[in-house]
């Protein structure tokens, strides 16, 4: 009756894609702002 | 390069007054919760690939703008992000549509029943399903369950009757019998209800399969390769049982091999979720 490995994203991957995210819209604040 | 690099500088610089340091925070919380959103939502409906070209569009179009600042090149290089966002609405519109849905109304549909699970109530449910099944195909009964945890489209689920009872050998030989209403669509199986019945899936759209696997089969394969979920499969024709896994069909089950996929299903799909 083991556990299967979670489907869900991964709490670790969740925080990269918000990191990624926060570098993505930094990068879309200077190409809009320059 | 040494101006574009000091034009990049200088917005950084800006941000000294506290203007342009709320305008900045908004800018940057809002701009990510529209990128994490979208990158979630197209990882959900299966498009991981897109949103990989997406983001690498917003990277390659943002330096386009930056290395041709000098040049005139249009403004419009500002509105990219917007235009994704844009292209994406229109082509996932029905999805985004669910999506909210399903934001707004917490309640889900087929999500209930899959927690607390009784062992004994198990052993039946899966003595059921064999009996069911066994004894279909020694009859050549067509048949196709699909065993869901909770993660079955709602779409999909509308597209049938809904039925909500207890998995019983007897109800679902009526359901495929033929000629009867239901028989020609799918069963949905979700923890120990047979949540609906007569439903209609996508179709598998693989060209390399067997000339022999009709309709109902392509069918049971293009779920599997939508979303997790096991398909069972009964012949018309020949009466043979295949099991179908992430796209992948496996043919000329026994008894013995469905209870493992059953037991595997209930007790490993179903209790880690």
């Amino acid at each position: 009756m083991k556990k299967r490995e979670q489907i869900k994203m991964p709490v670790w991957a969740k925080i990269l894609l918000g990191f990624g995210c926060v570098l993505l819209a930094v990068f879309t604040f200077v190409v809009v702002m320059i | 390069m040494k101006e574009i690099i000091e034009k990049i500088t200088d917005v950084f610089f800006s941000l000294k007054n506290p203007e342009m340091i709320a305008a900045f925070v908004l800018f940057v919380v809002f701009f990510t919760a529209v990128y994490y959103l979208m990158f979630k939502f197209l990882k959900e409906n299966g498009a991981t690939m897109l949103s990989a070209i997406i983001a690498v569009s917003v990277i390659v179009l943002g330096f386009i703008r930056i290395f041709t600042i000098n040049y005139g090149i249009s403004e419009l290089f500002t509105l990219m992000p917007l235009f994704f966002v844009f292209v994406i609405a229109l082509v996932y519109s029905v999805e985004i549509k669910r999506f909210l849905w399903s934001r707004v109304n917490k309640i889900s549909d087929n999500k209930h029943n899959i927690k607390n699970l009784d062992e004994a109530e198990i052993t039946q449910c899966i003595d059921e399903i064999i009996r069911a099944v066994q004894n279909m195909s020694k009859n050549d009964v067509g048949a196709i369950i699909v065993l869901a945890n909770g993660n079955m489209p709602a779409n999909i689920l509308e597209s049938g009757v809904k039925v909500e009872a207890d998995i019983t050998s007897q109800l679902i030989e009526s359901v495929f019998f033929p000629k009867t209403p239901l028989h020609d669509g799918a069963m949905i199986i979700n923890g120990t209800k047979i949540l609906a019945a007569g439903c209609f899936l996508p179709l598998s759209q693989k060209e390399n399969l067997p000339k022999e696997l009709g309709t109902r089969h392509r069918a049971g394969i293009g779920i599997t390769e939508m979303i997790d979920v096991t398909t069972i499969l009964v012949s018309e024709e020949t009466g043979i049982i295949s099991i179908v896994k992430a796209g992948n069909i496996t043919r000329y089950i026994d008894s013995e091999a469905l209870r493992k996929t059953l037991h595997k299903f209930y007790w490993q799909d179903i209790a880690a979720k």
